[in-house]
C-alpha cells in the first residue's frame, strides 16, 4: 500500500514542473498589455530594493569618517543623503506597489471575464455536469489564487532576488575577505530549501485531504442528524470528529515540524554567519584590516539577508496551490463551444410550421428519453404539453432551443432542419419561461431588458401595464430602479413570476416557451398569474408544459407526453371524451383537488 | 471568546510556559545589541584578542539557544492553535449532535459547515498566536525601551518619539481602512451574485441570446470591484509608507543626534550601533499591537457565530430520570406540534394508542404530518401540546438513552456515510458477525454484498461504490433491524424498492411477532398487513381502521387508494 502512495507522488512531481510552464505560458497573454507598466515597475521594484542598501553605506561612513573626524557638518550631509534616499525608495515604492497590484487586479479581472464569458458560451449539457458552486469558484477562487502568484509571489521573488545580488556585490566591493565567508554558507542554503520544498509539498497534499475528510463527515452528519440520535451514536459521532481532528492534528504537526527544522536553520546560519563576521572581522580589525564601520555593514545586511529567504520559503505553499487552481482555470478555456458547424441559415421570421420528425434522443448512456416522436405546431398554435415527470416534456422544448441535439430524427422550422439554423438567429425568435424565476443583481429595469441598453424604458412600463405588475413595481423604494437582491426585497412568488411573464412581452418573441411553475400559491395570486399568461399568449404560437387545467384549457391543442412518446394529441374538450390518458390525468388531478 | 479562555483555564501550566518562553525568548533576542555594543567597543580600544573570542564565542553560544528557541517559539503556538482547534471543534460538534428541527430548520448544511470549518480555524489562530503576537510585541518594546534607556536617555527619547505617533496614526487610519474593505467585500459579493444567477439561470441566458450582455454586465460589475480594490490597494500601500517613514525617522535622528552625542564624548561606537538595531525593533511590536484589535475584532465575530450554535437551545433535553427499557405501550395524548411559534399546526390533537407487537399503519396526503408524527413518538421531537407517553410514563420523564434503545428507525433519506457497508450496517454498535448476518439476510442485502468486489469492506458514499437507491434503502433497513429493536419505523423507507420486493420485505419484518412496526408508505397497498392504520389530513386524525374497513368507507384513505391505483396504471405503457 505504501508503495503505491510514494509512486504517485513521484509521478506528480515530473509532472508539475512541465505542468508550470504551460500554465505560465497560457498566462502570460493575460499580462501583455501591461508590459510596459511591469517593465516600468520592475525596474523601480529593483532600483527602489537597491537603494535600501544605501542606509547601513551611510551609517558605515558616519563611523569609520565623520565621528573620528568630529565633523558635525558631515553628519549633517549624511543625514541629508539619508533622508533623500529615503524620501526616494518610499516615493518609488509606493507608487511601484499600487501600480503592480492594481496590473495584478486588472489582469485577473480580464481572466475571469474571458473564463466568465467563455462559460456562458459553453453548451448546457456542460452545466448539467458541473454545479453551480463549482463553476463560481473556478471564476472567483481560482483566478484570486493566481493573483496571489504575480502581486505577492513575484515581487516577493524579484525584490528578495534582487537583494541577495546587490547585497552581495556590496559586501563583495567592500571586503571580499568578509564576503568569501558568508558565500561558503550557501550551498548549505540552497540545499536546505530545496529539502524543504520537496518534503512539505506532500505534507501539505495530505492535510488538504484530511480536511476534506473532516469537512464531508460534518456535512454527511448535519444531513442525518435524526439518524444519529435515535441510533444513539452521538459518542461515537464526537469520538469519530475528535479522530478525525487528531488525524489533521498529525499532519499539521508534520509541516510544523519541517517549519520549525527550516526557521531554526535560517536562523542558525544567521548566527553563524554573525559569528564568523564578528570573530574573524574582529580579529582582521583589530590588525587594521578592515574597519569598524565595514563590521557594522556587514551584520547589519547578514540579518537582512535572512529575511529574503524566509519570504522565499513562505511562498512554497502558495505557489503549488496557485497552479493547482490555474490548471483548472484554463481546463475551462480550452473547452469546447457549443456546437455551431453548419448553421448557414439565418431564420429571419417564423413563418409557418414547426415539425418533429422520427425525432429520438437521450443525455447519456443510450437511456432513450424521446423516442420515435413526430407532431406539427403551425404557427399561431398554441399547444399544451402534459405527462408525468420524466416523461420527456423538459426534453422536447430543450431540443427546439438547440440545447442539445437529438441523436436520431429532426426538428425542421418552416422546413428547413434545425442543424443548419443559426441558434442565435433561432433563440431570438423565440421568448422562454423558464420554471423557476432567475433574478440577477442589477435594477428591476436591468431584469427586465436583460442588461439590453437599446430597449426603452417605455417599451418595459407598457409590457409591466399588460402584465398588470406596473403599480406594484412603482411602489418599490425606488420604483423601477429598485435592486432586488441587494436591497433584500421579498416579493411573492406569483410577483416574481409575473416580472418573468414581463421580461417575455418586452421581448415580445414569435415563438413563446413557458414553462409553468409547479408550486400553488394563493388563489388571488394565481389569477393573476393566469391572466398575466393570456396576456403573454397573445398572438403568439406557444408551448406551454402545463401542470393546470386552467392553462390545458387556455391551449388549442394538448399533446400527452408519457415515457418519451406523443400518446394523444387533441383538444381538451375531445381528449376527454376519448378516456384515454389525459382522462385519467384529469380525473387525478380532479382527486387531488378533492383532498 | 470565553472558550478562548476557558482553553487557557484548563491549560494554564502551558500558558505560563508559553508566556515565560515568550519573555526568554524575547530577552535572549534583545541582548544581542547589547553584546555587539561591548565587541565593537572592546575592538575600538583594542582589547586583547582572546577576550574578542571569549565575547565572540558568547554571542555565539547565546546565538545558538536564540536558534532554537526562535523556531521552537512559532512551532508551540502552531501545536497550541491545533490543540485548541480539535478541543473546540469536538466540543461544537458534540453541540451540535443535539440539536433538532429548529436548529437545522434555521442554520443551512453550508453555513454550518462554514462555521465549523473557516469561522473555528481564525479562531483557532487568534486563540494562542493572534493573542501571542501582541504579547511579543509587549515584551519587545519594554525590553528594548529598557536597554535603549540604559544606554542613553536622551537619545531614547528622541528617537523613539516618532514611532509613538505610529500608534496613534493606527487608530486614526483603521476605521478607514474598515470602511473602504467593507467596500471591497461588496464589490465581491455583487460579482459572485452575477455569477450565481447566469449560471443557474444559463438557460435563460441562452434562450434570449444574452450571452454577451450578460458577460459585458460582469465586466462592469469586474470595473467597480477593480476600482473599490484599488482603492484598498492605495491606501494599503500609503500605510505601509508611512510606516516605514516612521521607522526610518528613528534611525535618520539615531544617525544624526547619535553621531554628535560621540563627537562630543556622550556615546561609544559600539553604544551607537546598539542603538541602531534597537529602534528598528521598535516599529514591529507596535504594529502587532495594533493588529491585536483588528484581529480581536473579527475573532469576536467569529467567535460570536460559532456560539450561536452551540447556544443554539436543543429541542429534546435529557431530564429525565426514569428507566424504562421496555415496551409495553405507547400514547399520544392529545399531541399536538408546530415548528415555529407562530407556524401553522403541524399536529393538531393527535390521540393513539399502540400495543407492543401491533402493525400500525400512517396514511395521508403529502404534509399531511405523517413524518412528524414519527419524529415525536421516538422523541426527536417534543409536541407543543399534549403528552407522548410510554408504558404510561411522560416521555420526557424517561431517560433518553433507554428509550432511544427502543427503536429501529429507517429514514425517508436512508442517510448512509462515506464508510464500509459493514460499518454502516453496524453504526457504531459492537455486535458479532451471526446477528449482522441475519440483518443482511433481512434486509435481502445478501446478493448485493456478494456483488460487491470487498464485500461489507466495500466503501459506499461519495468516494466508494456508487449504489442504487434501492440498496441504499436496504442498507438502512438492515441497520435498523440489527438491534433488534422492540420497534421499528419506517418513513417511507421502502419507495425506491419496487412494489413486489417492498411488501415481501415488510412482510418478512412483521413475521417476529412481539416487533412493533410502524410504518408510512406511500404505496398503500403496502399498508394492508397493518393491524390499525391511521389517516391524517392537515394534522389531525381523519380516519382509522384497517386497510379493508377504510377501503369500504369510501373516505379520504378510499380516495388516496384509486389515486394511487390510477397514478400507477397511468405509468403503466
Amino acid at each position: 500500500m505504501h508503495w503505491h502512495w510514494e509512486d504517485r507522488y513521484a509521478l506528480e512531481d515530473t509532472g508539475t514542473k512541465k505542468r508550470n510552464w504551460r500554465i505560465l505560458k497560457k498566462l502570460l497573454p493575460y499580462f501583455r498589455k501591461y508590459l510596459t507598466k511591469i517593465i516600468i515597475a520592475s525596474f523601480l521594484l529593483l532600483f527602489s530594493t537597491l537603494l535600501t542598501l544605501l542606509g547601513p553605506i551611510l551609517i558605515k561612513r558616519a563611523i569609520d569618517i565623520e565621528i573620528p573626524n568630529k565633523s558635525a557638518q558631515g553628519l549633517l550631509i549624511l543625514a541629508g543623503v539619508y533622508i533623500i534616499v529615503q524620501i526616494v525608495v518610499l516615493l518609488v515604492r509606493y507608487f511601484q506597489q499600487i501600480e503592480i497590484m492594481t496590473i495584478g487586479e486588472k489582469a485577473i479581472a480580464d481572466l475571469k471575464s474571458d473564463i466568465f464569458r467563455h462559460l456562458l458560451k459553453l453548451p448546457v449539457s456542460y452545466f448539467d455536469k458541473h454545479p453551480v458552486g463549482a463553476l463560481i469558484s473556478r471564476v472567483e477562487s481560482d483566478t484570486e489564487a493566481l493573483k496571489f502568484l504575480f502581486s505577492s509571489t513575484a515581487v516577493v521573488l524579484v525584490s528578495n532576488l534582487a537583494l541577495l545580488i546587490g547585497m552581495s556585490v556590496v559586501m563583495f566591493v567592500v571586503s571580499w575577505r568578509l564576503y568569501l565567508l558568508i558565500l561558503v554558507m550557501m550551498p548549505i542554503f540552497a540545499y536546505s530549501f530545496w529539502w524543504f520544498e520537496k518534503h512539505v509539498r506532500n505534507v501539505y497534499v495530505n492535510l488538504r485531504k484530511k480536511i476534506a475528510e473532516i469537512n464531508g463527515f460534518v456535512v454527511e452528519t448535519v444531513k442525518s442528524l435524526n439518524v444519529v440520535q435515535v441510533f444513539q451514536q452521538e459518542d461515537n459521532f464526537i469520538s469519530k470528529v475528535n479522530k478525525l481532528g487528531k488525524g489533521k492534528y498529525d499532519y499539521e504537526m508534520q509541516a510544523l515540524s519541517f517549519w520549525y527544522r527550516i526557521w531554526f536553520f535560517v536562523e542558525l546560519g544567521e548566527i553563524i554567519g554573525i559569528v564568523l563576521v564578528l570573530g574573524l572581522g574582529g580579529i582582521w580589525a583589530l590588525a587594521g584590516l578592515i574597519t569598524i564601520g565595514t563590521l557594522y555593514l556587514f551584520i547589519s545586511y547578514i540579518t537582512r539577508l535572512f529575511v529574503p529567504l524566509r519570504g522565499i520559503s513562505d511562498q512554497i505553499n502558495v505557489i503549488e496551490r496557485a497552479f493547482a487552481a490555474a490548471e483548472r482555470v484554463f481546463q475551462i478555456l480550452s473547452t469546447q463551444e457549443e456546437f455551431q458547424k453548419d448553421e448557414t441559415h439565418v431564420l429571419e421570421k417564423f413563418g409557418q410550421a414547426i415539425i418533429f420528425k422520427n425525432l429520438s434522443f437521450f443525455y447519456e448512456d443510450k437511456n432513450w428519453v424521446l423516442k420515435d416522436l413526430n407532431f406539427q405546431i403551425k404557427k399561431g398554435e398554441r399547444i399544451a404539453l402534459v405527462g408525468e415527470t420524466g416523461g420527456g416534456k423538459t426534453s422536447i422544448i430543450s431540443l427546439l432551443l438547440k440545447y442539445y441535439s437529438p441523436q436520431d430524427g429532426d426538428i425542421l422550422i418552416d422546413g428547413t432542419p434545425i442543424a443548419r439554423i443559426d441558434r442565435h438567429s433561432l433563440r431570438s425568435r423565440i421568448g422562454f419561461v423558464p420554471q423557476d424565476v432567475i433574478l440577477f443583481p442589477g435594477t428591476i429595469l436591468d431584469n427586465l431588458r436583460l442588461f439590453d441598453a437599446t430597449i426603452s424604458d417605455d417599451r418595459i412600463h407598457t409590457a409591466a401595464k399588460r402584465a398588470k405588475i406596473h403599480q406594484r413595481l412603482l411602489e418599490l423604494p425606488q420604483g423601477y430602479a429598485t435592486n432586488i437582491i441587494e436591497q433584500g426585497i421579498n416579493l411573492s412568488f406569483g410577483e416574481r413570476q409575473l416580472i418573468s411573464y414581463t421580461r417575455a412581452l418586452v421581448f415580445d418573441p414569435e415563438i413563446l416557451i413557458l414553462d409553468e411553475a409547479t408550486s400553488s400559491v394563493d388563489p388571488q395570486s394565481e389569477r393573476l398569474v393566469q391572466q398575466g399568461l393570456k396576456e403573454l399568449l397573445k398572438g403568439r404560437t406557444a408551448i406551454i408544459i402545463a401542470h393546470r387545467l386552467t392553462t390545458t384549457r387556455l391551449a388549442d391543442r394538448v399533446m400527452v407526453i408519457h415515457k418519451g412518446r406523443l400518446v394523444e394529441d387533441g383538444n381538451h374538450s375531445d381528449l376527454l371524451r376519448e378516456r384515454g390518458h389525459y382522462y385519467k390525468m384529469y380525473r387525478l388531478q380532479y382527486l387531488s383537488g378533492v383532498q | 471568546m470565553r472558550s478562548v479562555i476557558y482553553f487557557w483555564k484548563r491549560h494554564k501550566l502551558w500558558l505560563s510556559f508559553l508566556v515565560a518562553f515568550s519573555f526568554i525568548n524575547t530577552v535572549i533576542g534583545l541582548i544581542f545589541p547589547y553584546l555587539l555594543k561591548d565587541v565593537i567597543d572592546g575592538i575600538k580600544l583594542n582589547f586583547a584578542r582572546q577576550d574578542l573570542v571569549r565575547f565572540v564565542l558568547i554571542i555565539g553560544g547565546i546565538g545558538f539557544v536564540r536558534a532554537v528557541f526562535n523556531s521552537l517559539l512559532p512551532y508551540s503556538r502552531g501545536r497550541s492553535n491545533e490543540m485548541y482547534l480539535i478541543d473546540e471543534r469536538t466540543n461544537l460538534f458534540s453541540k451540535l449532535l443535539r440539536k433538532g428541527h429548529s436548529f437545522l430548520g434555521r442554520f443551512p448544511a453550508g453555513d454550518i459547515l462554514q462555521r465549523v470549518d473557516h469561522d473555528l480555524n481564525e479562531l483557532a489562530w487568534f486563540s494562542c498566536s493572534g493573542i501571542f503576537r501582541p504579547i511579543e510585541g509587549i515584551f519587545t518594546l519594554v525590553i528594548a525601551l529598557f536597554f535603549l534607556i540604559r544606554i542613553n536617555p536622551l537619545l531614547t527619547l528622541i528617537s523613539a518619539l516618532p514611532i509613538s505617533i505610529a500608534a496613534v496614526g493606527w487608530l486614526k487610519i483603521s476605521p478607514v481602512m474598515y470602511k473602504y474593505y467593507y467596500a471591497w467585500r461588496e464589490s465581491i459579493s455583487r460579482t459572485n451574485n452575477h455569477l450565481q444567477s447566469s449560471f443557474s439561470g444559463i438557460k435563460l441566458v441562452k434562450s434570449y441570446t444574452t450571452e454577451d450582455k450578460t458577460g459585458l454586465r460582469f465586466n462592469d460589475m469586474l470595473a467597480g470591484r477593480v476600482g473599490a480594490s484599488v482603492k484598498v490597494i492605495r491606501l494599503e500601500a500609503l500605510i505601509h509608507t508611512l510606516f516605514t517613514a516612521i521607522e526610518e525617522m528613528g534611525v535618520i535622528l539615531v544617525l544624526l543626534f547619535g553621531g554628535f552625542f560621540i563627537i562630543r564624548g556622550n556615546l561609544t561606537i559600539g553604544e551607537f550601533v546598539a542603538f541602531n538595531a534597537y529602534i528598528i525593533l521598535l516599529l514591529d511590536p507596535m504594529l502587532r499591537i495594533g493588529n491585536y484589535f483588528v484581529s480581536k475584532k473579527r475573532a469576536q465575530v467569529q467567535s460570536e457565530r460559532i456560539e450561536e450554535i452551540k447556544n443554539f437551545p436543543v429541542d429534546v433535553a435529557d431530564e429525565g430520570q426514569v428507566k424504562e427499557a421496555d415496551h409495553r405501550g405507547i400514547a399520544l395524548e392529545n399531541v399536538s406540534f408546530r415548528y415555529a411559534r407562530e407556524g401553522p399546526l403541524i399536529l393538531d390533537g393527535i390521540n393513539i394508542k399502540i400495543k407492543p407487537g401491533q402493525k400500525i399503519g400512517l396514511a395521508g396526503t403529502v404534509g399531511s404530518g405523517k413524518t412528524t408524527l414519527l419524529q415525536v413518538l421516538m422523541r426527536v421531537a417534543d409536541p407543543t401540546k399534549g403528552r407522548v407517553k410510554l408504558n404510561g410514563t411522560d416521555m420526557r420523564d424517561i431517560r433518553l438513552s433507554e428509550l432511544r434503545s427502543l427503536f429501529g428507525y429507517i429514514p425517508q433519506e436512508p442517510s448512509l456515510f462515506s464508510e464500509s457497508i459493514y460499518n454502516n450496517i453496524t453504526f457504531g454498535r459492537k455486535i458479532d458477525t451471526p446477528m449482522v448476518n441475519s440483518a443482511i439476510k433481512l434486509a435481502q442485502l445478501e446478493g448485493f454484498v456478494r456483488g460487491a468486489p470487498k464485500g461489507l469492506d466495500e466503501l459506499i458514499g461519495e468516494r466508494g461504490l456508487r449504489i442504487s437507491g434501492g440498496e441504499k434503502q436496504r442498507v438502512a433497513i438492515a441497520r435498523a433491524v440489527l438491534g433488534k429493536p422492540k420497534i421499528v419505523v419506517l418513513d417511507d423507507a421502502t419507495s425506491n424498492l419496487d412494489a413486489d420486493t417492498e411488501k415481501e420485505l415488510i412482510k418478512h419484518l412483521s413475521k417476529t411477532p412481539d416487533t412493533t412496526i410502524i410504518i408510512i408508505s406511500h404505496r398503500l397497498s403496502v399498508l394492508s398487513i397493518c393491524d390499525f392504520i391511521y389517516v391524517l389530513d392537515k394534522g389531525k386524525i381523519v380516519e382509522q381502521g384497517t386497510h379493508e374497513e377504510l377501503l369500504k368507507n369510501q373516505g379520504l384513505y378510499w380516495k388516496l387508494y384509486q389515486h394511487q391505483i390510477m397514478e400507477e396504471e397511468l405509468m403503466k405503457d
